[in-house]
C-alpha cells in the first residue's frame, strides 16, 4: 500500500473501488510534487499541538519522513535565518510585551506562504485570554492575543490542543492541494473572539439550537453540561478555545464535504 | 581569552531555554548558566481570585508535555486546603493516571534522545518501540482521565467518574501485554546509552536531591519551611542573564537541587549512580517500575466505587500543597482558598527546580558535552536547538552546530 | 433527491415478538443493536434511556440486549445523544460504538467525524449511526401541555406516544386519545424551523414509521457498513423485510413528507437570511437542488 492510501486507511478515509484509479493518480501527483516544506514556530503556547501531532503514531515516521520537509523547528537550519516556507505552523498566543515573540511573529509571516494559528492559544488566545501580568519573573508580561491580531493569518486549526487526526487530514489535504477540504480552515482564521458564551449569543439565542449534545461532547475541559436540551455552560472550566462553537453542526455545514467523505 | 558558548533552542526568535557556558582553552566548562526565556503566560495570577475549579483546568496547559502531574499537583493542592479526603479508588485512578504519563513521557523522551544515542540501523526500531508503548499508555490516560493531553476528568474531591467493568479489563490486558514490549524497550535504552561511552563522571555535581515518594509524590515530604524561592537578579552572576530569565529559582535548605528519576531511584530504590549516564538509566529503568503499578491498580480497581468526595467549597484559607513526582521531577502547587475562591496560587514545576542545577553540572568537561547533560534532566523543551560558539571579541558565530535538546 | 442517497429500501420488523411489544414501530432500532452486539459488531450502543422522570429521556450507553430494550420506544423531547458519545469511548472502554440519531444528531455526529477539531480519538470509534426520521422535536414543557392540559391525561398513566395519521397520540393501559397535528404547531422547538433532513440523510442506517403499515418499518440502508449490518440482520431472521412496493401506503407518502418538511424549512431559511439572521446552510437562490440537505 503507498504512504498516502496507509494514512488514508488509518484516519478511515478508504477510497471507495470505483474510485481507486483516480485516487492513484492523486498520489502519483502527490509523489512527484515537491514535498511541502513545513516551519513549526513556538510562541507562548505549552507544545501540546504538537505532542498532538506526534499522536498519529501509526503515520508519524511516513507523514515526517516521506510527506513534508520540516525545515524549521526541528532540523538543521541557520541561527538567525528563518527559511522560506511553504506552510508555517504556529503554536501559542503572541506576548504583546515580549519583544521576540513579536518579530519573530512578523518574521514568519514574510517567509511563510501559509501561516497557520495551530492550535486554540495561537487562532483565539484560549486560556491565555485570561493573562494579566503581575507574575514573577515578568511582572510586565500581560497581553497575549491570537496572533491574527497581529498579522494576516491564512487558516487556523482550533483546538486546545487540535486532534491528531485533525492534523493528519489537513496536512494531507495540504499534500493534496485540496483546497475544498481545507475551505473552513481558511474561514476560521477570523475566528478569534471565542468562548462557550458563543452557543449561547450565536447559536440559542439565534433560535437555531437543536440539542444535540455535539458541543457538550466536544468541549475538551468538560466546561459544558447539557441542560433541558440547550448547552450549559461553566465559566470556570472555559478556557475560550472555540472548539464547541466550531464543531456545533448549527454553525457552519461543510455538507459537500461530508456528502463525499461518506460516499454519497 | 575566554570564550562563551551558547545553546538556545532554534534560535533567539524560538527561545525556551539557554545555556551559556564559559570556556577556556581546551573547550573546557568553567562556569554554566542555564535559563528559561519563555515568556510568562502568568497563570498563578490568572488563578488568584478565580473559583477553585478553574485551577487543574489552566494549571495543566502550562506544559502539553508534562500536563498529568500539573493537573495532579493542582487538585492535590485544592483537596489539602479545602480539607478533602478522596474515595481510595479515586487515589487509585490518580496514581494510575501518573504511572501511565511517566511511561509516555519517558518514551518521548527517548524519542527526542534518539538522534544522539541509536545508531542508523537501529533506528525504525527505536521509534516504532516509543510508539507502540505510547500508544497504550496514552489510551490508559485518555480512558482514565477523559483526554490524552489536557485530561478533563482529574477534578478537585476525586475523579470525574470510575471507568466501567469493560474499560477496566480492556486496559489490564493491554498492560499486561505491554510489559515484554517495554522490558525490551528498556533493555535497548540501556544498552545504547552505555555504548556510547560518554566520559565517566559527566554531569555528577555534588547537590542534593529532592524527591518525596517513590511514584507518585507525598506532601508530607516536603517540607514549606525549608523552601525559598529567589529572583533570577540574586542568583546569576550575569546581570543580562538576570535580567532575560524567566523562571524564579527554588532552593531547598537554601540549596539548588536535582530533581526527577535518578532521584528518585537514590531515594526509594537504592540506586548509586550519579551523572549523566545514571540518569538515562534510572528514567528508563522508572518504566518498568510504572507500568507494574499500572498493572497492579488495574487489577484491583473497584469499578463500583465512588470516586468523588462531597466537599464544601468555600474554604479556610489553610496553605494547600500539592507535591506529584512528575517524570521530570517533583510539581509541587500551592493553593489557598477562602470564600470559594483562590486567593493564593503558586506552581514550582520539575525544570524550574533542575534549571540552577543543570548549568553548573556542565562544568569540567568540554562544552560539546553541554548538551548531553541537559538532555540528560529532560528539561520540558521539546523543540529543537543549536549550539553556537560565539567569539567574544567580534561575537561572530564561529561554529553552528544542531542538538536536540 | 428528497429521501437521500441510499443503497436500498425496504418494509423491515423484527422478528423477535418481545421487541415487537415495546418498541415503537418495526423495533429495528432495538433489533439492530442488539443483533450487532451479540455479533460483537458494536461493543456497545447511545441510545435515549429512561431517567426517573417518566417520557424524559437521557443519552445512556448501553452494553447488553436488556439494557437496549429498556430504552425502546420515542420520546418527543430532547435527549443530546452525541454528547454521550465521547464517555462512550472514554470512560465506558468502547472502540465500536453504535448509535440512535435524529437527523439533526446525525449532523453533529458526521461533522465531527470529517472535521475533528478538538475531538481526539472519537471519529473512527462510530461503527454503526442508526437514523430516525423526524418531523419535528418539542421541549419537554410542550409535551406536558398536550397531556396535561390538552388531552386532560394524567402524564404518569401514559404507556406510549406517538405521532402519525396527521394526530399525536398518548396511550394508556386501556385507552388511546389523540390530538390533531394541528393543535401541536408552534409548540415544537424553534431550531426544527431551518431543518432539511427528515429521513436522516445521513445515517448508516435510517429507519421510521411513515411508509409501511402499524407494527413494520421504512428502512433506508445508505453507506457500506449500513447495508453490511442490514443485510447479515436480515440473513440471520432477527429482522424479516417486505417489498416496499407490496406495503401500503409506501415511499409516495414519505416522499410528500419529506419535501414538505424541506420546502416549509426552505422558506424560513430565506426569511430568516432576508432579515440577516444567521443560519448555516444555503439560501434557495445559492442552490442547485432547492430541497438538498444544505
Ligand atoms: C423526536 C422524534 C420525532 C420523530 N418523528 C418521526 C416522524 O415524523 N416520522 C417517522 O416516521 N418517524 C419519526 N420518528 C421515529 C419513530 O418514532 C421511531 O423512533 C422509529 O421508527 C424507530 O422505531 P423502532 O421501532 O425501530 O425503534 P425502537 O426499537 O423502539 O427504538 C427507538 C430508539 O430510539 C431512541 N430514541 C427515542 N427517543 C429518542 C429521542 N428523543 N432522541 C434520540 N433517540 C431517541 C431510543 O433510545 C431507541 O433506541 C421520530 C422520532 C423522534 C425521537
Ligand atoms: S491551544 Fe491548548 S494545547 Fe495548544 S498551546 Fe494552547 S494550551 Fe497548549
Ligand atoms: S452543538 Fe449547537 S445545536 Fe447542538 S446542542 Fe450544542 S449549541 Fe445546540
Ligand atoms: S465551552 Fe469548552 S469548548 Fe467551548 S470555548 Fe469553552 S472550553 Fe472551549
Ligand atoms: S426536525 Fe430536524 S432539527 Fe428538529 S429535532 Fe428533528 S432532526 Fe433535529
Amino acid at each position: 500500500m503507498s504512504i498516502l492510501a496507509r494514512i488514508k486507511a488509518f484516519l478511515g478515509m478508504e477510497a471507495k473501488p470505483e474510485k481507486e484509479a483516480l485516487e492513484e493518480e492523486v498520489e502519483k501527483v502527490a509523489e512527484e510534487k515537491a514535498k511541502p516544506r513545513i516551519g513549526y514556530i513556538h510562541l507562548s503556547g505549552c507544545t501540546g499541538d504538537v505532542m498532538s501531532l506526534s499522536e498519529n503514531y501509526d503515520i508519524l515516521a511516513e507523514l515526517l519522513t516521506n510527506l513534508v520537509d520540516i525545515v524549521y523547528g526541528q532540523t538543521l537550519v541557520d541561527l538567525w535565518e528563518m527559511p522560506e516556507m511553504d506552510l508555517a505552523l504556529v503554536e501559542g498566543s503572541v506576548c504583546l510585551q515580549d519583544e521576540h515573540s513579536v518579530k519573530e511573529l512578523m518574521e514568519v509571516r514574510e517567509k511563510a506562504a501559509l501561516v497557520c494559528a495551530f492550535g486554540s492559544c495561537a487562532a483565539t488566545g484560549c486560556f491565555t485570554r485570561y493573562s494579566r501580568g503581575g507574575q514573577q519573573a515578568r511582572p510586565d508580561h500581560e497581553s497575549f492575543v491570537p496572533i491574527a491580531d497581529l498579522v494576516k493569518v491564512d487558516c487556523a486549526i482550533p483546538g486546545c490542543p487540535p486532534s491528531p487526526e485533525i492534523i493528519a487530514k489537513t496536512v494531507v489535504a495540504l499534500i493534496n492541494g485540496d483546497m475544498d477540504y481545507l475551505q473552513p480552515m481558511l474561514d476560521l482564521a477570523g475566528y478569534t473572539e471565542a468562548c462557550g458564551c458563543d452557543l449561547q449569543t450565536k447559536v440559542v439565542n439565534q433560535a437555531l439550537c437543536i440539542g444535540c449534545g455535539t458541543c457538550a461532547m466536544a468541549c475538551q475541559t468538560r466546561a459544558l453540561d447539557m441542560n433541558a436540551g440547550r448547552p450549559e455552560l461553566n465559566s470556570d472550566r472555559c478556557v475560550k478555545c472555540g472548539v464547541c462553537y466550531v464543531q456545533c453542526p448549527r454553525s457552519w455545514w461543510p455538507a459537500e464535504q461530508i456528502n463525499k467523505d461518506l460516499g454519497f | 581569552m575566554s570564550e562563551r558558548v551558547v545553546i538556545s533552542p532554534t534560535s533567539r526568535q524560538e527561545g525556551h531555554a539557554e545555556l551559556v557556558m564559559e570556556v577556556d582553552d581546551e573547550g573546557i566548562v568553567t562556569k554554566g548558566r542555564y535559563f528559561s526565556i519563555t515568556p510568562v503566560r502568568g497563570l498563578e495570577k490568572m488563578l488568584t481570585g478565580k473559583a477553585p475549579e478553574s485551577a487543574p483546568v489552566y494549571a495543566q496547559r502550562i506544559c502539553g508535555v508534562c500536563p498529568i502531574p500539573h493537573t495532579l499537583a493542582s487538585v492535590e493542592a485544592m483537596d489539602d486546603s479545602l480539607d478533602i479526603e478522596i474515595p481510595k479508588a479515586a487515589r487509585q485512578m490518580r496514581e494510575l493516571v501518573l504511572a501511565a504519563h511517566d511511561v509516555n513521557s519517558h518514551a518521548i523522551h527517548h524519542f527526542l534522545i534518539a538522534a544522539d544515542f541509536v545508531p542508523e540501523n537501529l533506528f525504525a526500531t527505536a521509534v516504532n518501540s516509543v510508539s507502540e508503548i505510547r500508544k497504550t499508555a496514552q489510551y490508559v490516560v485518555d480512558m482514565v482521565a477523559g483526554e490524552g493531553i489536557h485530561p478533563s476528568d482529574v477534578r478537585i474531591g476525586g475523579m470525574a467518574d470510575n471507568i466501567s467493568e469493560v474499560a477496566r479489563k480492556k486496559l489490564y490486558a493491554r498492560c499486561k501485554a505491554l510489559k515484554p514490549k517495554v522490558d525490551a524497550h528498556v533493555e535497548l535504552i540501556v544498552g545504547l546509552v552505555a555504548d556510547k561511552g560518554l566520559p565517566a563522571g559527566l554531569g555528577v555535581h555534588n547537590q542534593p536531591i529532592l524527591t518525596t515518594d517513590n511514584l507518585y509524590g507525598d506532601r508530607e515530604n516536603f517540607d514549606l519551611d525549608r523552601f525559598t524561592e529567589i529572583m533570577p537578579e540574586s542568583w546569576y552572576d550575569d546581570a543580562e542573564i538576570a535580567k532575560r530569565a524567566c523562571s524564579t529559582i527554588p532552593l531547598y535548605d537554601g540549596m539548588n537541587v536535582e530533581v526527577g528519576p535518578r532521584a528518585r531511584a537514590a531515594k526509594f530504590r537504592g540506586f548509586t549512580e550519579k551523572g549523566v549516564v545514571a540518569q538515562h538509566v534510572a528514567r528508563a529503568m522508572e518504566m518498568k517500575s510504572a507500568l507494574s503499578k499500572m498493572i497492579a491498580i488495574l487489577a484491583e480497581l473497584d469499578t463500583s466505587a465512588p470516586v468523588r468526595a462531597d466537599f464544601d467549597v468555600r474554604g479556610t484559607n489553610k496553605l494547600g500543597i500539592g507535591a506529584i513526582e512528575g517524570p521530570r521531577g517533583l510539581d509541587v502547587h500551592m493553593a489557598q482558598v477562602a470564600n470559594g475562591k483562590t486567593q493564593f496560587y503558586s506552581c514550582l514545576v520539575p525544570t524550574t527546580w533542575n534549571i540552577p542545577t543543570m548549568g553548573p553540572a556542565t562544568e569540567g568537561f568540554h562544552h560539546e558535552f553541554g548538551p548531553h547533560v541537559i538532555r540528560a534532566y529532560d528539561p520540558c523543551l521539546s523543540c529543537a536547538t543549536h549550539v553556537i560558539v560565539v567569539d567574544d571579541e567580534d561575537r561572530s558565530v564561529i561554529k553552528n552546530e544542531m542538538v536536540r535538546i | 433527491m428528497v429521501l437521500g442517497t441510499y443503497k436500498e429500501v425496504v418494509a423491515a420488523r423484527s422478528t423477535d415478538k418481545q421487541i415487537q411489544k415495546i418498541a415503537q414501530d418495526g423495533g429495528i432500532v432495538s433489533a439492530l443493536f442488539c443483533y450487532a452486539l451479540d455479533e460483537k459488531l458494536i461493543d456497545g450502543a447511545v441510545v435515549a434511556g429512561p431517567t426517573e422522570e417518566l417520557w424524559k429521556p437521557a443519552p445512556t450507553v448501553a452494553m447488553t440486549a436488556e439494557e437496549v430494550l429498556a430504552a425502546a420506544g420515542t420520546k418527543y423531547t430532547f435527549s443530546p445523544n452525541v454528547w454521550m458519545l465521547k464517555k462512550a469511548a472514554r470512560q465506558y472502554g468502547l472502540e465500536k460504538i453504535g448509535t440512535v440519531a435524529i437527523p439533526c444528531q446525525l449532523m453533529g455526529i458526521r461533522k465531527m467525524q470529517s472535521y475533528p477539531f478538538g475531538v481526539r480519538f472519537l471519529a473512527d470509534k462510530i461503527a454503526l449511526a442508526v437514523g430516525i426520521f423526524c418531523m419535528e422535536n418539542f421541549p419537554f414543557a410542550s409535551l406536558q401541555t398536550f397531556i396535561s392540559e390538552k388531552m386532560g391525561l394524567d402524564p404518569n398513566l401514559v404507556e406510549k406516544m406517538d405521532i402519525g395519521k396527521g394526530k399525536f397520540w398518548a396511550y394508556t393501559a386501556d385507552d388511546v386519545y389523540t390530538l390533531p397535528l394541528k393543535e401541536t404547531h408552534g409548540y415544537e422547538q424553534n431550531g426544527c424551523k431551518i431543518c432539511l433532513d427528515y429521513v436522516a440523510e445521513l445515517a448508516d442506517v435510517s429507519t421510521g414509521s411513515v411508509g409501511t403499515p402499524d407494527g413494520w418499518s421504512t428502512v433506508f440502508t445508505r453507506t457500506d457498513a449500513g447495508e453490511t449490518i442490514f443485510k447479515a440482520a436480515v440473513e440471520a431472521g432477527v429482522i424479516e423485510t417486505k417489498a416496499i412496493d407490496d406495503v401500503k401506503p409506501g415511499l409516495g407518502l414519505l416522499e410528500k413528507l419529506a419535501t414538505d418538511k424541506k420546502t416549509k424549512a426552505m422558506k424560513v431559511i430565506d426569511d430568516r437570511k432576508a432579515m440577516g439572521l444567521p443560519v448555516p446552510y444555503k439560501a434557495s437562490s445559492e442552490k442547485e437542488d432547492p430541497l438538498a440537505n444544505i
